[in-house]
């Protein structure tokens, strides 16, 4: 009886935002090589993120707090790329190979 | 009552990250796993904020991003810089 | 915009610089007094000065005629980035992958947009940048239907239109 639509709707969110995290980690354990699990972290940090926080902002109803809150899927988003990038170079500089067929 | 259960999620997500740290076999899998650990642990500080009332937590959750970020770049050029040497030697 | 000379243009950008930095700061702290406003905009200027000593208001860094089409740019970004995560995510539980990798050209003239491309590419999740050369990318993807899609030039247009 207690439950209005916004604690419903913020539900409904966070599920979907726990499912990709869960689905994400699940993939850093699951695909072959470093250059794959790139895309499993790049998960975490865009859609898990985004829809936890997408959550919290529609709990909280909007103020000072809610612009807070949407800063935090503003640095994920300048900060994820440039990790991704970073260590996908440093592994090929070092001398790893992707597995899997290589057409140049 | 519903933020407690996004916090054990995040936990469990936590520890599947981990087994990936513990058992990698390159260092770049470590790095990799631990950059996750640190975004999955910034979204569950906030989580945490709102399931205990105290929402000035965003803030903190703001800067453990940036300093994983600065982290994460940072152990990066150490290890290139330590592979470049011993190469040398 | 066309109408203005070199030197007003720069102009306007230091001040959207400063006033993006302003509401960045009342952002974090949110104060209405007029005491912390004066320490706020002391602060403000402080960062100013430093990334201006540091050389980061050159003319590539923050191009006026990208920030009035950026909200457009970035919805449309949002959705790219969804499709591409359902995608990642069936592979995942499924198992199907087989990951690649593939050469993608760019056509962009600066560089800012060959860097706001390559980022845009490991943004959306499903394919990341390996290597920039001067106009090639070579990309990792993770499955066959990944990297076609990313073969269609399609994101590639829309950045390349955003610098007209």
């Amino acid at each position: 009886m207690s439950y209005n639509y916004i604690e419903l709707v913020s539900l409904v969110l966070l599920a979907i935002g726990c499912f990709f995290i869960l689905s994400g980690s699940l993939g850093l354990i699951k695909l072959p090589d470093v250059f794959s699990r790139i895309h499993a972290a790049g998960l975490i940090d865009t859609l898990g993120s985004g829809f936890i926080v997408l959550a919290l902002i529609v709990y909280s109803g909007f103020s000072l707090l809610s612009l807070k809150l949407l800063l935090i899927p503003l640095f994920l988003i300048f900060t994820s790329p440039v990790t991704g990038h970073a260590i996908a170079l440093f592994a090929h500089e070092s001398g790893y190979k992707p597995k899997g067929k290589n057409k140049k | 009552m519903i933020f407690f259960a996004t916090l054990i999620v995040l936990g469990v997500s936590v520890a599947l990250c981990l087994v990936r740290a513990i058992k990698g076999p390159t260092p770049f899998d470590r790095i990799l796993s631990i950059s996750s650990i640190g975004t999955i642990i910034a979204i569950g500080i906030s989580v945490h904020g709102f399931a205990f009332d105290r929402p000035d937590f965003v803030d903190i959750s703001l800067m453990y991003i940036l300093l994983n970020f600065l982290g994460t770049i940072a152990i990066l050029r150490y290890y290139k810089i330590k592979r470049k040497k011993s190469n040398v030697v | 915009m066309a109408k203005l000379n070199k030197d007003s243009l720069k102009t306007l950008s230091f001040i959207t610089y400063f006033i993006i930095l302003f509401v960045f700061w009342f952002i974090l702290s949110g104060y209405l007094k007029s005491l912390l406003l004066f320490f706020g905009l002391v602060s403000v200027l402080f960062v100013f000065w430093m990334s201006y000593r540091a050389k980061a208001l050159e003319e590539d860094s923050l191009p006026l005629k990208i920030i009035l089409r950026l909200p457009f740019y970035w919805i449309w970004l949002f959705k790219e980035i969804f499709k591409s995560g359902i995608t990642t995510t069936a592979l995942i539980w499924n198992g199907k992958y087989s990951p690649q990798l593939i050469s993608v050209k760019a056509s962009q003239k600066n560089r800012t947009g060959i860097a706001n491309y390559a980022n845009a590419i490991t943004l959306t999740p499903g394919t990341v940048t390996i290597e920039v050369d001067k106009k090639t990318f070579l990309v990792h993807a993770l499955s066959k239907k990944l990297s076609e899609d990313l073969q269609t030039d399609d994101m590639n247009k829309v950045i390349t239109d955003l610098d007209k």
